[in-house]
C-alpha cells in the first residue's frame, strides 16, 4: 500500500525531495567537517535516505560550482587512491543556517495548517 | 588497478561529458573511479559490473552532470562509428573545403543545419551529411556510413596483382586516407588488390618494399591478399580495417574507424594493441618465438576479433 501511494504522489515526490536532499547533504557535511562522496552515500544510507551515486557526484560538483562546498584531494597512505573531500564554505554555512531557519519556519507552519481550526488549538482526532 | 571493463566506462563517460572543460572532466573522472574502488573495496561480493550498474549508463550520469550546470544533455549519437568517420572523412577530404566550411559557417544559408535530424548541408548540397541514414555526398560522389561500416560508390578502379619474390622482398607498405579494407591471406605468392577509389594510386617496388600508396585518394575501398611471411605495414586515416587469417607480421596505424583482426586457426600471434578512445576486444598472445607480430594502434575507435 505505501508503495502505491508512493506512485500517486511520484511527481510531488521527486520536487519536494530535490530540495531536502539538498538540505540533508549540506547539514550532514558539517557535522562531518569533511567527508567523501562513497561516505556521504553510507551516511546518507544510515539515515534512511537512498541517494544514487549517479545522482550524488553531479549534486556535489555543482554545489562546490556554486560556492557552497569545498573540495579537497586527499589520499590517506601511499598505497590508498586518492578521494575527493568536501566541507562547507562559509557561503555554504550561511545557505545552511538560511536554509534551517526556513525549513523549520515552514515545518511549524505546516503543523498549525494540520490543526483544525487554525490558531484556535484544537487539534485533530 | 588496470581495469579494460572500467577504462571502458570511464572513456565512454568522458566522451559523453562534452562540453564541460579537459580539467573538470579529469576531476569528475577521477571521482567516478575513486567510487568504484571504494565501492569494490567496502563489498567484496558485489561484482564490477553490477557496481557500475549501479552508478547507471556513463551517458546518463554525464548529462546529470550537464543538467545540474544547465547545459543541455547529449543526444545519444545514433551510430557513434559514424560520426567518428564523418567528422575523420570531412576532416581529410580536403583542406580547402574545410577551410571554405569553417568561414562560411557565420553565412547561414551556405551551411543548413537540421539538429534534429542530423543532417548538414554545406554550400548548397555539394557536401551533404545525414547523421541517421549514413549517407556523404561529396560532389559527385557518395559515401554510405551505415552502423559501423560504409560503401563507395566513386569512379575508378585500381586493380592488379604483384608477384612476390620472397628473397628480395620483404614488407608489402600500404598508404591510404579514407578506406575500407579486407586483407585476406593468399594462397599464392602473389598480393592480388582490388580497390574501388577516387584519384590517384600507384604501387612500386622500392629496396625490398613493395609499396600500394593510396595517398592521393580521398576514399578507398579494397580487397587485398597477401602471400605468407612478408610483413605488412598499413597506414591509413578513417575507416573500416579487416585483417583476416593473415600470416605475417602486421604493424597498423591508423586514426579513427574499426580494426577487426581475425586470427587464422592454429596460428600463432603477439598482439601490441593500442586504442586511444574507445575499446577493445581481449586478444591472447602465444609465447611460442615464431609467433607473428601484431601492432595495431588506433587513435578513436575498436579493435575487435
Amino acid at each position: 500500500m505505501y508503495l502505491v501511494m508512493e506512485i500517486e504522489i511520484k511527481n510531488w515526490l521527486t520536487q519536494i525531495k530535490k530540495g531536502y536532499l539538498d538540505l540533508c547533504i549540506l547539514a550532514l557535511i558539517e557535522s562531518q567537517e569533511k567527508t567523501y562522496g562513497f561516505q556521504l552515500i553510507s551516511s546518507l544510507g544510515e539515515h534512511g535516505i537512498t541517494v544514487k551515486e549517479g545522482t550524488l557526484y553531479p549534486l556535489l560538483n555543482r554545489m562546490t560550482k556554486d560556492g557552497l562546498l569545498q573540495a579537497r584531494w586527499e589520499t590517506e597512505d601511499i598505497q590508498g587512491h586518492p578521494r575527493k573531500f568536501y566541507s562547507l564554505t562559509q557561503t555554504g554555512r550561511n545557505n545552511l543556517k538560511a536554509m534551517r531557519t526556513e525549513y523549520e519556519s515552514m515545518y511549524v507552519t505546516f503543523e498549525d495548517i494540520n490543526t483544525v481550526g487554525g490558531k484556535n488549538g484544537k487539534s485533530r482526532a | 588497478m588496470e581495469n579494460q571493463e572500467l577504462e571502458n566506462y570511464l572513456a565512454k563517460l568522458e566522451r559523453a561529458l562534452g562540453a564541460i572543460s579537459v580539467s573538470e572532466k579529469a576531476e569528475i573522472i577521477m571521482e567516478i573511479k575513486s567510487h568504484v574502488l571504494d565501492a569494490v573495496e567496502s563489498s567484496p561480493d558485489r561484482s564490477l559490473s553490477e557496481i557500475l550498474k549501479g552508478l547507471g549508463e556513463p551517458e546518463q550520469v554525464a548529462n546529470r552532470y550537464l543538467l545540474e550546470r544547465g547545459l543541455e544533455p547529449q543526444k545519444a549519437p545514433k551510430h557513434p562509428i559514424v560520426k567518428w568517420l564523418v567528422i575523420g572523412f570531412l576532416g581529410t577530404f580536403s583542406i580547402s573545403v574545410v577551410a571554405m566550411f569553417v568561414l562560411l559557417w557565420n553565412f547561414t544559408p551556405l551551411v543548413q543545419v537540421d539538429e534534429a535530424k542530423g543532417h548538414v548541408k554545406i554550400l548548397g548540397g555539394l557536401i551533404d551529411v545525414q547523421e541517421d541514414n549514413g549517407r556523404v555526398k561529396i560532389g559527385d560522389g557518395e559515401l554510405k556510413i551505415g552502423g559501423d561500416d560504409f560503401e563507395i560508390e566513386f569512379g575508378s578502379e585500381f586493380s592488379g596483382t604483384e608477384e612476390i619474390d620472397v628473397s628480395k622482398v620483404k614488407k608489402a607498405l600500404f598508404w591510404f586516407n579514407n578506406a575500407k579494407l579486407k586483407f585476406r591471406n593468399s594462397e599464392t605468392s602473389e598480393i592480388e588488390y582490388d580497390c574501388d577509389t577516387n584519384g590517384e594510386a600507384h604501387v612500386g617496388e622500392n629496396s625490398g618494399t613493395m609499396e600500394f600508396n593510396l595517398k592521393g585518394t580521398s576514399m578507398a575501398s579494397c580487397k587485398v591478399s597477401v602471400p605468407k611471411g612478408i610483413d605488412v605495414e598499413v597506414k591509413a586515416q578513417n575507416g573500416i580495417f579487416n585483417f583476416l587469417d593473415l600470416e605475417n607480421n602486421l604493424n597498423f596505424e591508423g586514426m579513427n574507424g574499426k580494426v577487426r583482426f581475425q586470427p587464422g586457426k592454429e596460428v600463432a600471434y603477439k598482439y601490441k594493441m593500442k586504442v586511444q578512445n574507445g575499446l577493445m576486444d581481449d586478444f591472447e598472445s602465444s609465447d611460442k618465438s615464431d609467433a607473428y607480430k601484431i601492432e595495431i594502434e588506433l587513435m578513436n575507435g575498436k579493435i575487435k576479433n
